[in-house]
């Protein structure tokens, strides 16, 4: 199945500090999408924002607690 | 992500810093095993706060984002 463009869209992932969220993340944010990655604590989505590199401006990823 | 403040918060604060919100993936929760008549009330309780209600709170509050906002992609 083709890849839909999501380029330029957002989405929110909720508990994306590892496993599936940070999968869902990274591949959203590969597909062009603004993400913000949440997490109960900051610290470890900030690192899946670090991990996945944030790019662009305004910044394509933010971690959220 | 367990009350219906802090599920607001996460939208907005999406909103605050992007200007927009397309997808939500409801992907937080927590899976454990456990013996049930062992379980302590509280420990169910909190479970069923960030599995069952976190999630449904978020959800609502990203649909009526959505819904508001309409088709618009943009």
């Amino acid at each position: 199945m083709a890849k839909p463009n999501l380029t330029g869209r957002c989405a929110v992932v909720t508990g994306a500090s590892k496993e599936l969220g940070a999968a869902y993340a990274k591949d959203l944010a590969a597909a062009g999408v603004v993400v913000a990655v949440n997490n109960i604590d900051l610290a470890s989505a900030t690192a899946v924002v670090e991990a996945i590199g944030a790019q662009g401006d305004p910044p394509s990823l933010m971690g959220i607690p | 992500m367990t009350t219906w403040a802090s599920s607001g918060a996460t939208v907005q604060t999406t909103l605050d810093a992007f200007g927009r919100l397309h997808g939500f993936v409801n992907n937080a929760g927590g899976f454990y095993l456990a013996d049930p008549s062992e379980e302590d009330p509280a420990w169910i309780d909190g479970k069923v706060q960030v599995n069952l209600l976190g999630a449904m709170y978020c959800g609502q509050h990203a649909i009526r984002h959505m819904t508001a906002r309409g088709a618009d992609p943009s």
